[in-house]
């Protein structure tokens, strides 16, 4: 039996794996994707997508916290938690004179966690970390030396995944220490692509990115009420080797210029990231949390060909409640949530930083009395972006469906 | 469970419009990652080469007449063809009538048509029959006796009219007539051996326009008409004497000739000369049916080697423009040119196949401004990447250039703003 089910999750993880590689090609569809890596991803695994993406300083046992690696070290004793996520977006961008919807369903994420030795606990997770889904057509530019223009269309594709390994471990009942150690790897293809005259053109850029990243997470109780948390994330430089197949037709004969000739690109380098966060209980029944991170983009001292990368401070804010979670009547075991998030961006575009918010609302659905599984729905409301003559608003809505379950190992079943 | 996931995951996968848009982001939103620079500047080399001779057994008319040009000299031309009869039986009781030629329009025509022609018809007096080869070429010449044939004085109407008819003296007329009734002539062979061949030619004081007649039965012909008594009246006959198509080599050519051109155009004695614009008053030259064409090289296309980046051609137009005053409604200009690849001792090796044409383009032309525009991207990047020799050309010169004897004065390089010039557009996709 429990043989059986590390083989499923085995399996599982290699499709999630492969199933995830063979996503990054379709994930977002947010124009801003077109900077860096893509939009990085915020959405977390389980309840935590529905307060707010709030969740550092919140202190939950049986539910995965990929926001903080400490709290791994809570996890039960025979407790093997895992959480399954897809997501459906639907975006509405508009600029000054246009508006477009699009719709996508993705994989999320895949996790799972369980206890090591007495007060040492374990798990990896695998997020989508950043998503590239653009296509910008009839971008003008001059051609130098005369007064005429040409109209190209660049699309890109793609995304990165982090696969995290996170260790928690509970120094005295109260202090808990975390230790992730992520590995990050994805391609970004970008095309470009125009006609000109009696020529047409189009070059492909797949550029794959890997890297590692180290980060530590800290977890306080003040008291039975109070949780304080706190986490860093080292800051790291992605390598890249770009692959480049750049093919033209002259008079409708056609050229290959370039087919897959390799080239350098500079390494893309994120920054260190320091999270704080803290959860009060003022009743059993309600849990507030509240985070604030802050990304140092600016010392990465990295910018694109219109944008700019500076220092982005989140601010998340979640409320949940639930009746009783041990009651018998299971009405009173459905968890609520609330939550807001607010970004104030990492990118500035001609000056104009990109900030954006997202409510989340969501509900929590107990299955059965024995585990603490929950089928967590998170709703999301998000904006992104200002209708300026430059930059382009998305409105976006999120939905995303959780399956946070947990198996009780090594015990055996009752029969009665 | 995690296999349904997966399902639906992959269901969303296959959605392949997932990147498909109609968006347009902000104007500034992002710039296009490719730089594209358009180029005037690469060295365009211009000459003016001659061909030693072009075959003309294969022109698709005839043409014969004569007129000074300024700048060409004194272009003549003249057409030397075999007839064969369409029958070789005549009643023995019929009397010859007369032998006319009737030449049908084919409404080409080159200068002036206001002023008179004159066309000489002359009996060639060898076998028209090529000395080497399987070609006449519009050099070559036979003999002829001096007596005419024929005469005729004409205001050419070649648009308007339908032929011209000649009377050919009686004297000929007769004696075809009574070889052929007498049967001392019954085949092609014997009528061959008798009557090689017709020349027509301008008067030598002609000074006019070169006309084009039909090589066709239907329109050009002689015909022999005779009588025969019968017991009522008196019935008239004849029998067509056509132009011979049948044999092998063709007997058929004409002879173009320029005398006396201005000085530069003298020094074209071998076809492996280039008369370079800048000695040529900064002009090339075309003559059709004489073989002058021009010549235009680009000797330091590597020379976008030198640009920074990795780049590519993407677009390639050479422009030339006729100078002006140097054509008029006599002197026409057309619409297209041939451009042909010739190699470094102008030996023609190619039609450019991709972009076969100079076109006219006359969008302009209110201010004076018309040019040739050739499309060469291919032929540049051949060049570019050394697929080709850097020393091959490209001419120019009438599609039909051995029927036609239309003439062209472009503007070559160092002809200030007229000058010949090739605009490039290179595109740079990685900076470094």
């Amino acid at each position: 039996m429990k043989i059986n089910q590390i083989i499923y999750l085995t399996i599982g993880t290699l499709f999630a794996i492969q199933q995830t590689s063979a996503q990054s090609e379709a994930l977002t569809s947010s124009p801003y994707s077109l900077y860096g890596l893509g939009v990085i991803n915020q959405t977390s695994i389980g309840k935590f997508n529905s307060l707010g993406y709030s969740g550092i300083g919140i202190k939950s046992p049986y539910e995965l916290n990929n926001l903080n690696p400490a709290n791994y070290a809570l996890i039960p004793q025979n407790s093997f938690l895992y959480d399954i996520g897809v997501t459906g977006e639907f975006n509405n961008y508009s600029n000054t004179s246009d508006t477009e919807g699009k719709s996508n369903v993705n994989f999320s994420n895949i996790a799972f966690g369980f206890r090591l030795a007495e007060n040492l606990g374990a798990g990896i997770t695998m997020v989508p970390y950043s998503d590239v889904g653009y296509s910008l057509l009839g971008v003008s530019s001059n051609i130098e030396g005369s007064t005429d223009t040409f109209e190209s269309n660049v699309t890109g594709l793609g995304g990165l995944n982090d696969i995290r390994l996170n260790v928690g471990y509970a120094l005295t009942p109260k202090l808990r220490l975390g230790l992730s150690a992520s590995f990050l790897f994805g391609n970004i293809e970008e095309t470009e692509s125009f006609i000109y005259n009696a020529s047409a053109f189009e070059s492909v850029e797949k550029t794959n990115y890997s890297g590692a990243r180290l980060g530590f997470g800290l977890q306080y109780d003040v008291n039975d009420k109070i949780t304080i948390g706190s986490t860093v994330q080292l800051p790291t430089s992605l390598g890249g080797n770009l692959k480049r197949s750049v093919d033209k037709s002259l008079s409708g004969i056609e050229i290959s210029v370039e087919d897959d000739t390799s080239d350098t690109v500079s390494d893309f380098k994120l920054p260190l990231e320091l999270g704080f966060g803290m959860s009060i209980k003022p009743i059993e029944e309600l849990t507030f949390s509240a985070d604030y991170k802050k990304n140092f983009w600016t010392d990465t001292d990295q910018s694109e060909n219109i944008g700019s990368y500076e220092d982005q401070d989140i601010y998340a804010f979640g409320l949940e409640y639930i009746q009783d979670p041990t009651s018998y009547k299971y009405g009173q075991r459905i968890a609520y949530r609330l939550g807001y998030n607010y970004d104030n961006g990492y990118l500035a575009i001609s000056d104009e930083k990109v900030e954006g918010y997202n409510f989340t609302a969501g509900i929590g659905i107990p299955t059965s009395r024995g585990t603490h599984s929950m089928i967590n729905l998170s709703y999301s409301y998000g904006s992104k972006g200002l209708l300026q003559n430059v930059l382009v608003k998305e409105n976006y809505h999120l939905l995303t469906l959780n399956l946070s379950l947990e198996d009780i190992w090594f015990v055996k079943k009752k029969v009665y | 469970m995690i296999g349904g996931l997966l399902t639906i995951v992959a269901i969303s996968c296959s959605d392949e419009v997932y990147n498909d848009s109609d968006f347009v982001a902000g104007e500034t939103f992002t710039d296009s990652n490719i730089r594209l620079i358009l180029i005037d500047t690469l060295t365009v080399s211009t000459s003016t080469m001659k061909f030693d001779s072009l075959a003309t057994s294969e022109s698709t008319r005839i043409l014969t007449g004569r007129y000074i040009d300024d700048v060409f000299g004194t272009v003549t031309t003249s057409s030397y063809m075999q007839f064969l009869p369409d029958s070789y039986t005549i009643d023995s009781e019929a009397v010859f009538d007369s032998l006319v030629m009737v030449l049908g329009y084919d409404q080409y025509y080159y200068n002036d048509t206001l002023q008179k022609n004159t066309i000489h018809i002359k009996k060639i007096t060898e076998n028209l029959r090529p000395d080497s080869d399987d070609y006449f070429y519009n050099t070559s010449s036979i003999s002829y006796d001096e007596e005419d044939l024929g005469f005729y004085e004409y205001n050419p109407r070649p648009l308007a009219g339908d032929s011209i008819t000649i009377k050919l003296i009686d004297d000929f007329g007769s004696d075809v007539f009574s070889k052929l009734q007498e049967k001392d002539i019954v085949n092609s062979d014997e009528y061959r051996d008798y009557f090689k061949g017709i020349g027509l030619l301008p008067d030598e004081t002609d000074n006019g326009s070169i006309i084009g007649f039909s090589k066709s039965s239907e329109n050009t012909y002689m015909r022999l008409y005779y009588s025969t008594d019968t017991e009522f009246e008196l019935e008239q006959e004849y029998i067509d004497i056509q132009i011979d198509a049948t044999t092998t080599p063709i007997p058929f050519f004409n002879s173009i000739t320029a005398e006396n051109p201005i000085t530069p155009l003298q020094t074209l004695t071998d076809s492996k000369v280039n008369l370079a614009s800048s000695e040529s008053d900064n002009q090339s030259y075309i003559h059709s049916g004489v073989g002058i064409a021009m010549r235009v090289q680009f000797p330091s296309i590597t020379s976008l080697y030198d640009i920074p980046g990795s780049g590519t051609i993407l677009d390639g137009t050479l422009k030339i423009k006729p100078v002006a005053q140097s054509y008029n409604d006599n002197l026409k200009l057309r619409d297209t040119l041939a451009v042909y690849v010739v190699d470094q001792n102008n030996d023609l090796t190619e039609t450019l196949t991709s972009t076969s044409y100079a076109i006219l383009n006359r969008d302009n032309q209110e201010f004076n401004d018309i040019y040739y525009e050739i499309s060469l991207s291919y032929y540049l990047e051949e060049l570019y990447l050394k697929d080709r020799d850097l020393d091959d050309a490209l001419i120019l010169l009438p599609v039909d250039y051995n029927s036609t004897v239309d003439r062209f004065i472009m503007s070559g390089n160092g002809n200030g703003e007229n000058e010949t010039i090739l605009e490039l557009t290179y595109g740079i996709y990685d900076e470094d």
